[in-house]
């Protein structure tokens, strides 16, 4: 939590043509670009996968593809293009442009911005790998329903990486939100209120603000099922009233609805940025298309369940998710419109991206009306699980992708400086297009048919054979997509600053738009774009039309390898946990003699990633890095909230649902299976109140020192600062021995109920009160480890004395695991 | 964290303390037994009100903006409705 | 554990039914999926060909833009450009054919399919429970028989499946009876079918659940009622 990026080092960036750039550039253009360029591949690698399905579909049956196989290709095609390429791709032109189009030099935190994008790839490469170690990879549906998901019926070392890959995205998505909301919500220029964004960094903003909630359930749901994996916890293969799958139904559906529109509403955003330049209109009723993006960003976190219809949840749960269903496709209906009517009166110029924007609103209205179909729960008996759905959210998700394909014909030329080949690129569209609904719309007529199965009657072969020739045309077109910019960029003609005559702020800067963006201050105060003290050193608008291969000659300190360096720390401790399971399984056992001769190899290559992991994070904290200073002119509605603290308080907020989610988890799993039941069967006699007792009072007090440490420095007592510091490491250790004696002793009973000891796997119970006391006590521990470094900068480097930020921001941080520990104690101590 | 008031932490520190204690209380002096629901509601209510202290007087939420509140609250709102949600629709 | 709950309109739902003219014993997802059909292709042309009629017609021929374009990094008035009228009217429109058509099938569909056709309506009713396992079908029927992979049920009968499964998910659809339901480890979902017509028919499984996956059918048996050989120990309810 060390935001202490404010050392002003003068230092050059290394050139764009050298790799040192591209691992060390914190830059928010050149994360962008390292976002499009990774995402294009992850949408090359999951189109591949694609045509291997529908090549395997060209015939009934087996035939290039086992049943294994094929589960694991339909898995991964899922995964990869809805993690690791839709969001990317939208998050590249996040990057670019949410900073240019707010008038910010760059995003607020520029160190977590490059994280982000290294969690990212790495996650990609352990996803990727995944199918390379043991038994390959994951292969039960990107829905990954339990209890398929559950080492019982998938113990590969495989299947486990693959989730943990898909884990490190998550956690890349988080650093985003955070990163962006903040950026966002204090970073505007002077003279942008929030409801002056332009549409695009209006749907970022709402996309954000969904991730934080959505993702942070995926990841509960995510850490659940790897520590089934890992630590051998029994929440999925748990079958009393269904629970076990219904859990991970729900957690998954509550980040599922969101996620669609999470992939969706930056192409939304596209679309209105693409149909006002290219009509020369502005939105047609633009303040209803915010309200309506607005409102299907709230109630997307109410619809999950219409997922689970066909689960045999009650009565009034359908009728009331059917009514929510049907209401959150209403502001749907509005905003098309608007995109519509934007059209009238216009001027249109049907260049590529227009193309790509009508095209996109074409498939859209064909992907809403088949999904009102999935909506009306009678005809839902008989679509779920089948070809229906498989044709609609295609034309929903891909359709929406449409508009960010459009995106890169947009602001290529912005970001490259080149125009590429205007006629090639309507013939890409027209192959896009054309492949795009040979590949999908026949699917439609194939409803009855049981999506990931290869077996079909010969009536809808025709139907499957048309597909795949789209499937391939589709292809071809991504395949032109990097041909016309490769092209471009070698043989293009210089785009100018403003090749479409657009008006947000991005298009008054140059092309590609200097290092930091803008040769003065932005402000939008007088209504439109203004500089105040424009510098005058020919970094600015009128420089650089020469494409800009040469050495950048701007300076700031800009450059970090930390982000890299967690980031592949991680990747290697993530692959050593998905190997080491049958090592701890082995351990609760009771039968240590075979823990040497099972999974050494991975315990090891995890117990170097988490030290490197220690290292790297130690030289971050450290590290002089100089960021952005924040503008504080408009925060609405986080007035007089300094930007770190804001940051930090999103990132709770996060951490707030993630700890919800295991309680509501643990909560949800007593109820399913009887909620005085649960106590009286599953728990020995020797869980009891008095070590969580006694937890409470250490970790009460250990925030009580953490208050005091304040207190001293405002007496200006660096000692007492030091020693309150120093307390609350102590009592935390504490905190820490008290468990792990509890911990043995019940790991060890021997009671008629209990003859093997109350280990991670007895039972349910127990699997709740491991796991998420687990993860509590893995948050003081890294709270422990911030604690160190506090009272190190403290005690050598006189810090905080002056500036006391960093130690009250690790106190809201303390305060909230002691919050959650207050919740806890009562949960699996007392009730 | 403008002029605190260290009396107040402290006094503060002390009510989380007794709160905890009684609800353990609640457990040893058998009430779980005799009246299950209303001592769980008790305990309950005793967890909320300890969180508030902390969140409104340890994380000053109280002397921030109203929106930083809502945004704790929000979260709260979304697991609370996923909880009882879920919870509901298996009955 | 679901199902089998109290109607909220009871007493007046079979008024209702028959006033959206459906019956429980109809065809009733081939009528509302018709209606869909219809009024889902109508909608998308009109929308579809209004967008690209305006498109075509107001393009720009000079491949200019037009000459009162925004000022250069304007902050957009909040109406944006207008037309909010014509916006709410659309809307209206379309919001009144979306709740009309999926209320609709609410009480035309919905209520009558989760009760399924009562004695009165249909004297003969079966109960079935259904295994799915990793990979194929278990049938037990009221009589203590059980059968792999094969269904045989009396035609002109309800027939009523609790469906659950003894390993991961399984989905039991049934295509050509237009139903599918969740085959869930630890818990019961309910489901019916009326078969009219004697003939062999296949169900699938509809949920990933393995290797096995593809190949997990079943043959489903509708037999004349007096060759069903369990009759008369399934009718109580
Ligand atoms: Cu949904
Ligand atoms: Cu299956």
């Amino acid at each position: 939590m060390a935001h202490a990026e404010s050392d002003e080092h003068e230092d050059h960036m290394p050139s764009k043509s050298s790799i040192k750039r591209w691992l060390t550039t914190t830059n928010h253009k050149d994360v962008g670009i390292l976002y499009l360029i990774t995402s294009i591949f992850y949408l090359v690698f999951g189109g591949v996968l694609a045509l291997l399905i529908r090549l395997e579909l060209l015939e009934s049956g087996s035939t290039i593809l086992s049943g294994a196989a094929y589960n694991q290709v339909v898995s991964a095609h899922g995964l990869i293009m809805l993690f690791f390429f839709i969001s990317p791709f939208a998050f590249a032109f996040a990057n670019y442009f949410v900073p240019l189009q707010i008038g910010a030099k760059d995003l607020a935190f520029p160190r977590l911005n490059a994280l982000s994008f290294w969690l990212y790839f790495f996650g990609g490469a352990l996803f990727g790998s995944s199918f390379f170690l043991g038994g390959g990879s994951f292969s039960g549906g990107w829905t990954m329903y339990a209890p398929l998901n559950s080492p019982a019926y998938m113990p590969a070392v495989g299947s486990t990486a693959a989730v943990l890959g898909v884990m490190l995205f998550v956690i890349s998505t988080t650093v985003s939100s955070v990163n962006f909301l903040t950026t966002l919500h204090s970073m505007r220029a002077e003279g942008m209120r929030i409801r002056d964004l332009p549409i695009f960094s209006w749907s970022i903003l709402l996309t954000v603000w969904m991730m934080l909630f959505a993702f942070a359930a995926l990841l509960a749901a995510l850490i659940l099922m790897a520590s089934d994996h890992i630590i051998g916890t029994t929440y999925f293969t748990t079958t009393v009233a269904g629970s076990g799958s219904f859990l991970w139904l729900h957690l998954f559906w509550f980040f599922g609805h969101p996620e669609v529109y999470i992939v969706l509403f930056p192409a939304l955003g596209v679309l209105g940025e693409i149909f006002k330049t290219f009509t020369g209109n502005r939105l047609a009723g633009r303040k209803w298309i915010m309200i309506a993006l607005g409102l299907v960003a709230v109630q997307s976190f109410i619809v999950w369940m219409h997922h689970m219809f066909l689960t045999g949840l009650n009565f009034q749960t359908k009728t009331l998710f059917m009514a929510t269903t049907i209401a959150i496709s209403l502001p749907f209906d509005l905003m098309i419109f608007g995109f519509i009517y934007t059209m009238i009166k216009g001027k249109i110029r049907l260049t590529t991206p227009m193309l790509y924007g009508i095209a996109t609103l074409v498939l859209f209205i064909i992907g809403g009306i088949t999904g009102v179909f999935l909506g009306a729960i009678p005809l839902d008996y008989n679509l779920r699980g089948g070809y229906w759905v498989v044709a609609h959210f295609h034309y929903v998700m891909f359709g929406g992708a449409a508009a960010l394909v459009g995106a890169i014909f947009y602001w290529f030329p912005k970001m490259s400086g080149k125009m590429y080949n205007r006629t090639f690129g309507k013939i890409q569209f027209a192959t896009f297009f054309v492949g795009f609904n040979l590949l999908y719309f026949p699917l439609f007529f194939a409803y009855e048919m049981p999506r990931r199965v290869f077996v079909y009657e010969t009536s809808i072969k025709m139907y499957h054979n048309i597909a795949t020739v789209g499937g391939f045309i589709l292809g071809l077109s991504v395949l032109m997509i990097v041909g016309i910019m490769v092209h471009a960029l070698k043989y293009g003609d210089d785009a100018g600053d403003n090749p479409w005559q657009a008006w947000t702020a991005e298009w008054s800067v140059s092309s590609p738009p200097p290092l930091e963006n803008f040769s003065g201050t932005p402000s939008f105060k007088s209504g439109k774009l203004s500089m105040l003290n424009p510098a005058t050193d020919g970094s600015g608008t009128e420089a650089e039309t020469d494409g800009g291969h040469a050495v950048e000659e701007e300076h700031t300190d800009h450059a970090s390898l930390t982000p890299f360096l967690i980031s592949l720390s991680m990747f290697v401790m993530f692959l050593g946990l998905s190997g080491v399971h049958q090592n701890v399984q082995a351990l609760h056992d009771g039968d240590p003699a075979t823990t040497a001769t099972i999974a050494p190899l991975y315990a090891a290559v995890a117990g170097i990633g988490g030290v490197g992991m220690l290292l790297s994070l130690v030289w971050f904290g450290f590290e002089g890095f100089s960021a952005p200073a924040p503008l504080n002119v408009n925060k609405w509605p986080f007035e007089g909230v300094e930007q770190n603290k804001l940051g930090v308080w999103i990132f709770l907020l996060s951490d707030i649902v993630v700890f919800g989610a295991f309680i509501g988890a643990s909560i949800f799993m007593r109820f399913a299976y009887g909620w005085q039941e649960w106590y009286q069967d599953l728990i020995p006699e020797a869980h009891v109140t008095m070590p969580g007792l006694i937890n409470t009072y250490l970790l009460l007090t250990s925030s009580f020192a953490v208050v005091m440490a304040l207190v001293a420095i405002e007496k200006n007592s660096k000692k007492g600062l030091v020693g309150s510091l120093v307390a609350t490491f102590a009592l935390a250790t504490g905190f820490l021995v008290n468990k792990g004696l509890e911990w043995q002793h019940l790991f060890h009973i021997s009671t008629d109920a209990f003859p093997e000891g109350w280990g991670l796997g007895t039972n349910i119970a127990s699997s709740t009160f491991y796991l998420t006391t687990g993860m509590h006590g893995l948050h003081v521990i890294l709270g422990m480890l911030i604690l160190v470094f506090l009272i190190y900068r403290a005690w050598f480097d006189d810090a905080y004395m002056e500036d006391d930020r960093p130690v009250e921001y690790f106190g809201l941080y303390w305060h909230f695991v002691d919050i959650v520990w207050l919740f806890l104690f009562p949960l699996f101590y007392i009730l | 964290m403008s002029d605190s008031n260290w009396k107040l932490y402290t006094a503060i520190f002390g009510v989380l303390f007794v709160f905890a204690t009684i609800q353990a209380a609640v457990e040893m002096m058998g009430f779980l037994d005799s009246a299950y629901w209303l001592a769980v509601g008790a305990i309950a209510v005793l967890s909320v009100i300890k969180a508030y202290f902390v969140a409104a007087y340890y994380q000053h939420l109280k002397f921030e903006p109203r929106s930083v509140t809502y945004l704790v609250l929000g979260g709260l709102v979304a697991v609370m409705f996923l909880t009882a949600a879920a919870s509901f629709s298996i009955t | 554990m679901t199902t089998q709950v109290p109607v909220p309109v009871a007493g007046s739902w079979d008024g209702l039914i028959a006033q959206a003219g459906v019956d429980g014993t109809s065809d009733i997802f081939g009528q509302l999926f018709l209606a869909f059909i219809v009024a889902g292709t109508l909608v998308g042309v009109v929308v579809i060909a209004y967008t690209l009629q305006k498109a075509y017609k107001n393009r720009s021929e000079d491949g200019e833009t037009k000459s009162d374009t925004p000022d250069m990094g304007e902050i957009p008035p909040l109406e944006g450009g207008g037309k909010g009228k014509k916006l709410f009217l659309s809307f209206g429109a379309s919001a009144v054919i979306v709740i009309t058509l999926v209320g609709w099938t609410y009480f035309a569909g919905f209520i009558p399919m989760e009760q399924g056709p009562s004695e009165q309506q249909v004297e003969d009713q079966l109960d079935v429970t259904v295994t799915g396992f990793q990979f194929g079908w278990r049938f037990n029927y009221p009589d203590g028989e059980e059968s792999l992979g094969r269904l045989t049920v009396p035609n002109d009968t309800v027939v009523r499946f609790d469906v659950t499964s003894d390993d991961v998910m399984h989905n039991f659809g049934l295509p050509y009876f237009d139903r599918r339901s969740d085959a869930i480890p630890g818990q019961i979902t309910e489901m019916w079918i009326y078969p009219q017509e004697t003939g062999t028919y296949t169900a699938k499984c509809y949920e990933l659940c393995g290797s096995g996956h593809s190949q997990m059918a079943a043959q489903v048996e509708v037999v004349p009622k007096n060759e069903f050989d369990n009759w008369g120990n399934g009718t109580e309810q």
